[in-house]
């Protein structure tokens, strides 16, 4: 069940809500709980074990929680890294990599399944081994109440798509949290903005990227590419933005203070800092759990170099299992690193050029992050810089787009910046912020309806 | 201060939701299917005999490679004078009009039949081909009607149907019928090849009760009957993007249902292989 579902928000949010906010604080957790574990079981309805999954990662983290704090050795959790990071490698990685042995290897000595990945589990994985290195390094103390452990790893605000939260910034609202008038308000307003951002801009924008894969990379003209690929770009924005704003605002309504996802990344003047205001919470996990026990940048310029390439490499797999995905890590990193040597100054100091730089960098990685097949990618990459012909070009194909979606990728750029925020945030007459909610709340459920009505309203012949 | 302003904003947000609920709780998926039980949407399903299992064809498997013989055959047996297909150049489409959905469209821009005339769009359907107004080369923004009144063509293509697949066959078999009875009344010296709609892949044709190559092949053989082999010709283009099942291939697709642009040009070539090529005495039949 995803938030921009009518499900979800009509039947599942509702009952949950009138059920949460009369409880006392006690069973508020439990509610959460049994809740989450209810949203859970219909995403994967199909795939009971991964509900046995997910529950099986609350109890044992649980109990090796507590082992760990009673005496700080190693050994727990060590057993607890390989118990978490066993199961992700598990789903997530084993068929690539017994694919890629094999072929190496030119034998079958590794038996190759086909798993389906369980849901959400590259971010509970990363919540369960926060927790546990977070305990053992005396940073917080274990939960001791299996509840609110299971709450924590589980609640549905957060369990599918993240942010990333760690048991310590959200520990004291486990225990007592205020879900008040204020915190509705002001949650309902992120929820409603991160419903917009998701149903009005990232789905419909995403149907041009989806057009072109379905005309053939070779056939299309390069401003179309250009077109395809900035379209890409802003459709994962607004998908992954809009969902962490559909989660903090749900967590600020239940009272938690869940920790902000994006900060205006597309305005940002370095890859560097990009990826400091893009999916906060990964780069922060990354810089706390990997790069600064690796002994970040204060061991010399190598070793910070060796310590940016670990943890960019492990970033580029985490975001999918794919070559493209570690080439794209890689990527990333050369910039960032030749940010770290030189760039990064002259970039800070030059702000036209720093811009230019970014609008070209941002479209082009995400390029290498959009298409998992290399072929592909690579046939992509001679459509956008056009040094061999394409087949069957229709030369004049970007037009019809620009006309299309022209004005919605401009309405894309505008969400981009500030600008629409500070004018929500300026709206004082409560009447006219009341109608410009609504209007982008019943919008969204409008276009959702004739999804849901009408199969074909993205998909004509 | 706040306080009230944030009791107010909920409130109102909480009455938008009640006034709604009514119309909401018929759209939420799951209860849409109870509120409709026994009540189908597709009009389709409501007609037992709209399903025979007991194939027209010895199997749908074959069905593709068997419509182009089964149904270039006949061409030759009724007539003395047989028309049989042929192979032609560009410059027969110089007077041809190709109407269709957005496979036509892509004929249009990614096959090399440039000089043909084309009145076709995305969505397109036998329903709402007459209330389209469309952008025709040399001619303007016109409607189907007033195309075919300013134009005289010699040859017209027509390849329509998957967008109608989930209505009632027979019904828009009909539709299918008033519109190529339209088109002979007002070119009649048009030639019409009626095409084949092609199938989607396995993958799409398993998922649902509305998309499945048995659906269009049903339909495809409902069109295949209005061809007359005298001035109405019908030919089927399946089996070049088809496997060995019957099923868009899917190493040619993304969608599973639109062939890539770069496999255009192998329709069109086929087009090309089944031109009627009419001397001037058939001609005045």
């Amino acid at each position: 069940m995803v938030f921009s579902s009518l499900e979800f928000l009509f039947i599942f949010l509702p009952i949950f809500l009138i059920l949460y906010f009369p409880c006392s604080r006690k069973k508020k957790n439990s509610l959460l709980f049994l809740f989450s574990l209810i949203f859970y079981t219909y995403g994967s309805i199909k795939e009971p074990i991964f509900i046995l999954l997910i529950v099986g990662s609350v109890i044992i983290n649980y109990f090796l929680g507590l082992k760990i704090e009673k005496s700080y050795s190693k050994k727990y959790l060590i057993v607890g890294l390989i118990y978490n990071f066993g199961w992700l490698f598990l789903f997530k990685y084993y068929g690539f990599f017994s694919l890629q042995m094999n072929q190496l290897l030119n034998n079958s000595l590794f038996p190759t399944f086909d798993f389906i990945l369980p849901i959400g589990i590259s971010f509970y994985t990363f919540q369960t081994v926060s927790y546990l290195i977070d305990v053992y390094r005396k940073d917080t103390k274990a939960e001791k109440s299996f509840i609110k452990f299971g709450t924590y790893i589980t609640m549905f605000p957060q369990l599918i798509a993240g942010p990333i939260i760690t048991y310590k910034s959200i520990r004291r609202e486990l225990d007592n949290r205020k879900a008040g008038i204020d915190n509705f308000y002001i949650g309902l307003k992120s929820f409603i903005m991160g419903l917009g951002y998701k149903v009005l801009l990232a789905n419909r924008i995403g149907s041009l990227w989806n057009d072109i894969q379905g005309i053939g990379f070779e056939s299309i003209s390069t401003p179309l590419a250009f077109l395809g690929i900035i379209a890409f770009s802003f459709q994962i924005y607004f998908d992954f933005y809009g969902y962490s704003l559909m989660a903090l605002g749900l967590g600020k309504i239940l009272g938690f203070t869940i920790p902000i996802n994006f900060d205006y990344p597309y305005l940002s003047r370095s890859m560097t800092e990009f990826w400091r205001r893009w999916h906060i919470t990964l780069g922060s996990w990354f810089r706390q759990y990997v790069y600064i026990p690796l002994g970040g940048n204060r061991h010399g310029l190598l070793k910070t170099l060796r310590n940016l390439l670990i943890v960019w490499l492990l970033t580029g797999l985490w975001h999918g299992v794919n070559w493209n995905f570690v080439i794209w890590g890689l990527v990333t990193c050369f910039f960032i690193m030749i940010e770290k040597l030189w760039l990064k100054k002259f970039l800070d100091n030059h702000k036209i050029f720093s811009r230019i730089y970014m609008i070209a960098l941002i479209p082009l990685t995400w390029t290498i992050f959009a298409v998992t097949d290399l072929k592909e990618l690579g046939i992509l990459f001679t459509r956008l810089f056009p040094f061999v012909k394409g087949i069957n070009v229709y030369s004049l194909d970007y037009v019809e787009y620009l006309k299309s979606y022209g004005w919605l990728l401009l309405v894309g750029l505008f969400f981009c910046t500030r600008i629409p925020d500070n004018f929500l945030k300026k709206i004082k007459n409560p009447i006219l912020e009341i109608l410009v909610y609504l209007a982008i709340f019943w919008l969204s459920v409008y276009c959702l309806c004739r999804e849901a009505n009408d199969p074909f309203l993205y998909f004509r012949f | 201060m706040i306080k009230k302003n944030s009791l107010n904003f909920i409130r109102a947000f909480l009455c938008s939701i009640v006034i709604a609920s009514p119309f909401l709780i018929r759209q939420i998926p799951y209860v849409k299917e109870k509120l409709s039980n026994g009540k189908k949407d597709y009009a389709y399903l409501e007609e037992p005999n709209d399903f025979p299992e007991t194939p027209e064809k010895p199997s749908t498997d074959n069905s593709a490679s068997n419509t182009n013989n089964s149904n270039e055959n006949p061409i030759e047996k009724p007539e003395e004078k047989t028309l049989s297909f042929e192979t032609v150049t560009n410059s027969y489409f110089d007077d041809a009009l190709l109407i269709g959905d957005s496979r036509t469209v892509g004929i249009q821009k990614y096959g090399d039949l440039k000089n043909a005339t084309y009145f076709c769009d995305t969505g397109m359907s036998i329903y709402n081909i007459y209330s389209k107004k469309l952008s025709v080369s040399g001619v303007g923004k016109v409607t189907l009607k007033e195309l075919l009144h300013k134009k005289q063509f010699g040859k017209i293509y027509i390849m329509l149907g998957i967008n109608e697949i989930g209505n009632n066959m027979d019904k828009s078999a009909k539709k299918f019928q008033e519109v190529v009875k339209l088109l002979r009344d007002s070119q009649p010296n048009a030639i019409i090849f009626i095409q084949a709609n092609l199938h989607v892949t396995k993958e799409k044709s398993e998922k649902g009760p509305t998309f499945n190559n048995r659906r269009i092949d049903k339909y495809n053989s409902k069109l295949a009957a209005l061809a007359d082999n005298k001035n109405i010709f019908y030919f089927d283009a399946n089996s070049l993007f088809d496997d060995a099942g019957g099923n868009l291939r899917k190493d040619y697709t993304f969608d599973n249902t639109h062939i890539y642009a770069k496999y255009y040009v192998n329709w069109t070539r086929y087009i090309k292989e089944h031109g009627i090529i009419k001397t001037s005495e058939e001609q005045t039949i």
